[in-house]
């Protein structure tokens, strides 16, 4: 990283790229850009090649707000009105930010609410709100060892290929999935935990050093999954219609509306060439089996 | 009702089918629309060559069991305008 004049204070200023996107992030805070160095250890920071598309900026609300009671406020490329937050939470606002800016801003690509993995080249795509569970089962399947981790917010489909584009950003998890998947990634590189007031307690998990070294490596879809967290219920699997994959498709994209006929178009090849399945589970291991399930019924 | 009722689907969708529920871009509005089957009839119809509300009733009873009551007749009055409004279907006179 070289990032000049903030960063020589401990401030950070500089571009990032995950999969096909690529950030400028900057704050003039120690403790903010300490925090997204260590969440974001592996990937590529500052490389000639990468123009910035969207820009976080990460600023104290007041310049006094740096020193007391600091607090932040994120500004963007494409404005939207945050509520600033504590100074402490300054790699939630970062995420906050980098998420907005993809979703109100990505035009090459269909964008979907949805976490993908991937094995023997084939991306397993789990589109669903938040607090489904599709975070958690995502992050355990990548670090199970058996599946490349691509994304645990957007899907990101190529409208020219069809291809599912890696965009491994930390992984957010909520709640109890934190705990869950302390057990499941022993190794695994956990930010501090925020305290929010909607989403409760959320911590950033850094995804594994495979996914993030594969960033440029794109998979072909194989099977549409809409996975539905359920304390204590039994596992359950259905196939779905291809114009009901369609509709969950379309419901669930967050840029079908601005994309135009190539957006209808590649949403309708997605429907046309993946299976859909709805999975209902009630623990990790049992929404992990029912995947690999799914993935012995697509693959040859 | 002397009125006749046209439709440009075929120049200005994509349509797609899956399942009996079509799915229609309409490039001129930039929107996209879930058909179920009846609807879609009714586009196909309009888009022959411009059909009167009794030819479209009757191309409906093709695939419906219909008596042409009253309530029938506005119901189906009731989906051209939702398609009239959603630009898939145009009135001439």
């Amino acid at each position: 990283m070289n990032g000049g004049r903030l960063a020589s204070r401990g401030g950070l200023d500089s571009t990032l790229r995950v999969g096909p996107v690529r950030y400028r992030l900057r704050t003039p805070l120690p403790s903010v850009a300490r925090d997204i160095r260590a969440a974001y250890q592996g990937y590529p920071f500052d490389d000639p090649d990468d123009c910035a598309e969207f820009e976080v900026n990460l600023r104290p609300t007041r310049w006094w707000r740096r020193f007391i009671r600091p607090q932040i406020t994120v500004r963007t490329d494409i404005h939207t009105p945050m509520v600033p937050l504590p100074g402490s939470m300054g790699l939630l606002a970062a995420e906050m930010g980098m998420n907005l800016q993809v979703a109100l801003g990505m035009r090459r690509c269909l964008l979907l609410h949805a976490s993908t993995v991937e094995r023997d080249g084939l991306a397993y795509i789990f589109p669903a709100g938040s607090g489904s569970g599709k975070s958690t089962l995502s992050a355990a399947l990548g670090f199970s060892g058996d599946w490349r981790f691509m994304g645990d917010e957007f899907a990101l489909i190529d409208l020219d290929t069809g291809l599912a584009l890696p965009f491994p950003r930390p992984i957010s998890l909520k709640n109890q999935s934190i705990a869950v998947m302390r057990a499941l990634a022993r190794d695994g590189v956990f930010s501090a935990a925020f305290e929010t007031s909607h989403k409760g307690t959320i911590s950033f998990l850094t995804p594994p050093a495979d996914a993030i070294r594969r960033m440029n490596e794109p998979a072909r879809p194989a099977a549409i999954i809409f996975p539905t967290f359920e304390a204590g219920a039994a596992p359950h699997g259905e196939a779905m219609t291809r114009a009901d994959v369609f509709v969950h498709l379309a419901s669930s994209s967050a840029n079908f509306d601005f994309l135009g006929e190539a957006g209808f178009e590649t949403m309708w090849r997605l429907a046309e060439t993946c299976p859909g399945f709805m999975l209902r589970y009630g623990s990790t291991a049992a929404a992990i089996e029912l995947v690999d399930a799914v993935r012995r019924t697509v693959t040859p | 009702m002397s009125e006749r009722y046209i439709s440009h689907i075929h120049r200005d969708c994509v349509i797609r089918e899956a399942d009996g529920i079509h799915f229609l871009y309409h490039r001129p509005a930039g929107q996209t629309h879930i058909l179920p089957p009846h609807a879609y009839l009714l586009l196909e119809a309009a888009a022959a060559a411009p059909a009167s509300f009794d030819d479209l009733l009757r191309a409906l009873a093709t695939g419906y069991a219909l008596d042409g009551s009253a309530e029938e007749r506005a119901g189906l009055l009731e989906h051209l305008a939702t398609l009239i409004e959603a630009g898939l279907i145009e009135t001439m006179p």
